[in-house]
């Protein structure tokens, strides 16, 4: 007989496995993020009288992952390293995870103009376009203010804008109203 | 709305998350993270395990005096990672855990006094490079490789089946299958077996000629799963790890004539000491341990726990089966004794790498592995302990599967698609 928090969890599992299966996929392999979504689910099992409720489950479940991918790029690394500088010295990058996200070559100019950002405002950038948080979510994901994100969000434009050769008119940014102590 | 945040979006490698994760598949991953997070009814895993020792097995085994532990120990200095310290001086005891039968009394060998950390440093060309076979430039990855009289095979990822002279080292035969992302190749006593994706394939080596194949429900090497061996060779069947099950097939008809369901994905599978042995994570006590499987009535005959194990992805060879031993590549290095059932831990790492790939020759255990950011091979004797650190010899990559012979070895350089065979007659003061 399946107790209580066991149809609860199962019911997060359902609910948000996907989107989180799909999390992983865009920032590493697909053999990685299979694991990964385990691991993060794992987590949510062991806390799961602290996974919020509602629309907050699924920013935090994004969190989780984040911290989960990390790690695993970083275990991924050591086991790696050899390989990783053997091809360094012959492509002039770092081969890890991320390279192997996009595949279709029009989309590789907007990659590397990605990870020209910092990493916490390639994060930002995903979880709105690409998780479709709302900047609010992230905002509450960062612990920062909503106007603290949309400023990140107008400077990352604008840097990828001049990375891609895209004049900088054409990128329409939202107004920001920065807060006192919101720049992360 | 920005341009840039438009092309964001068309970049956006997985835009529709409702296909990203097939109905199988997200059921199976469902049941791994139960599993893992001890959320499901595991009660044929459960079973008492000592707790988690954080020693580094090395300074294990350098301390216990325990044969084994002494002729498997150098391994361990090598992939245990150090690169400083006087081996004498480990502080702490082995240990060994057997759950089903009592303590094997072992025989006490020292350690040559002469065993430091610079004795297992790699040694170059230690062993001439007999052979060097590259097959494809630009990322060819080597999934697996195998000797049978007279040749030796290689299937590299997404391309195709290689067999090749063991003489000359030229490519005699290319054999296109399909599903070749992840495969895995075993010889039998009459047949060469393929498991590659959902297929089983049975070719004759002398022609070359694919002589049966059978499609595999619900998959064999998918996800994790495919990072690893999940196919064995003997016992009057062949053997294969399909999702949660371990199936055993006829060599003839390749039909399945019995099928064991765990409650654990395995990680891999070897056949030995008239056994069949599965590595699977057990989630109660947090580390894995091995499953020892009788091959006719496919029970499960006892649960072997591998002490100071954590979950860790694995990759290459998970077991092999050597020496009268069976090798366990699970947070480092273990050896099962199948007569006893006893676990000598070689070294623990819970953090990372244990070797990549051990195999055999008649005389030798050679296990691969990192030191230093370089990729080594090493041989141990398994009579005197005696290590011999056999080679730096320019791997590029790791080295996920070495095949033995009589007095020679093929090492796969994964990820740059070279073989190289060692002739070990060769091998220089």
């Amino acid at each position: 007989m399946a107790s209580n928090a066991d149809t609860r969890f199962e019911a997060l599992y359902r609910a948000h496995a996907c989107a989180v299966h799909a999390y992983c996929l865009r920032r590493t392999t697909v053999e990685e993020a299979k694991d990964a979504t385990s691991e993060v689910f794992v987590v949510a099992w062991r806390r799961f009288e602290n996974v919020p409720q509602g629309e907050e489950t699924l920013p935090w479940l994004y969190g989780v992952a984040r911290n989960v991918v990390a790690n695993r790029a970083r275990s991924f690394h050591r086991r790696d390293r050899l390989t990783t500088k053997i091809a360094s010295q012959h492509e002039g990058t770092v081969p890890g995870p991320e390279p192997q996200i996009v595949r279709n070559e029009e989309h590789q100019d907007l990659v590397r103009a990605l990870s020209r950002l910092s990493d916490k405002d390639q994060e930002i950038l995903r979880l709105v376009e690409w998780e479709g948080l709302s900047r609010q979510q992230v905002a509450d994901m960062f612990y920062v203010s909503r106007a603290a994100i949309d400023k990140r969000i107008s400077r990352a434009y604008k840097k990828m804008a001049h990375t891609l050769g895209v004049p900088t008119a054409d990128v329409l940014t939202t107004p920001v109203t920065v807060e006192k102590g919101d720049e992360a | 709305m920005s341009d840039i945040a438009q092309l964001m979006r068309d970049a956006n490698p997985v835009p529709d998350i409702a296909v990203a994760l097939p109905d199988d598949e997200f059921d199976a991953l469902m049941l791994l993270t139960q599993i893992r997070s001890g959320n499901m009814d595991v009660e044929q895993l459960q079973i008492p395990v000592e707790p988690k020792k954080k020693d580094r097995g090395w300074l294990v085994a350098l301390t216990a005096g325990v044969a084994v532990v002494v002729l498997v120990g150098g391994v361990a200095l090598l992939f245990g990672g150090s690169e400083t310290g006087d081996v004498s001086s480990g502080p702490t005891p082995s240990t060994t855990v057997a759950p089903t039968s009592p303590p094997a009394t072992s025989p006490t060998t020292s350690l040559p006094p002469s065993m430091t950390n610079a004795a297992v440093m790699p040694v170059q060309g230690m062993f001439e490079l007999s052979a060097e076979i590259n097959l494809g430039t630009g990322g060819a990855y080597v999934l697996d490789v195998a000797i049978t009289p007279g040749w030796v095979w290689a299937v590299v990822q997404d391309e195709d089946l290689y067999r090749m002279d063991s003489a000359t080292g030229s490519i005699d035969t290319t054999i296109s299958l399909p599903s070749l992302t992840f495969a895995n190749i075993e010889v039998g006593d009459s047949a060469l077996w393929v498991l590659h994706g959902a297929a089983l394939t049975r070719i004759d080596p002398e022609t070359a000629e694919v002589t049966g194949s059978i499609e595999i429900e619900s998959g064999a090497l998918r996800g994790s799963q495919g990072r690893t061996r999940q196919l064995a060779v003997g016992l009057g069947g062949v053997w294969v790890v399909a999702g949660n099950r371990v199936l055993r097939l006829d060599e003839d008809n390749i039909e399945i004539t019995g099928e064991l369901p765990l409650s654990a994905y395995p990680s891999g599978l070897v056949i030995g000491a008239d056994s069949v042995w599965v590595l699977v994570y057990q989630p109660v006590v947090e580390a894995y341990s091995v499953l020892r499987i009788d091959p006719t009535t496919l029970e499960i005959v006892a649960t072997i726990p591998l002490p100071g194990s954590v979950f860790h992805p694995i990759y290459g060879t998970p077991m092999t089966y050597g020496h009268d031993a069976i090798w366990i590549n699970a947070s480092g290095l273990s050896r099962l004794d199948p007569k006893t059932n006893q676990v000598t831990i070689v070294f623990n790492d819970p953090n990372c790498c244990g070797p990549t790939a051990v195999g055999f020759t008649s005389a030798s255990i050679i296990a691969a592995g990192l030191l230093e950011n370089k990729t080594v091979i090493v041989i141990v004797d398994p009579d005197t302990g005696e290590l011999k650190p056999a080679s730096d010899s320019g791997f590029g990559s790791l080295v996920y599967a070495i095949a033995g012979d009589t007095d020679s070895f093929w090492a796969a350089d994964t990820r740059s698609g070279t073989l190289r065979r060692f002739d070990m007659s060769t091998e220089k003061p």
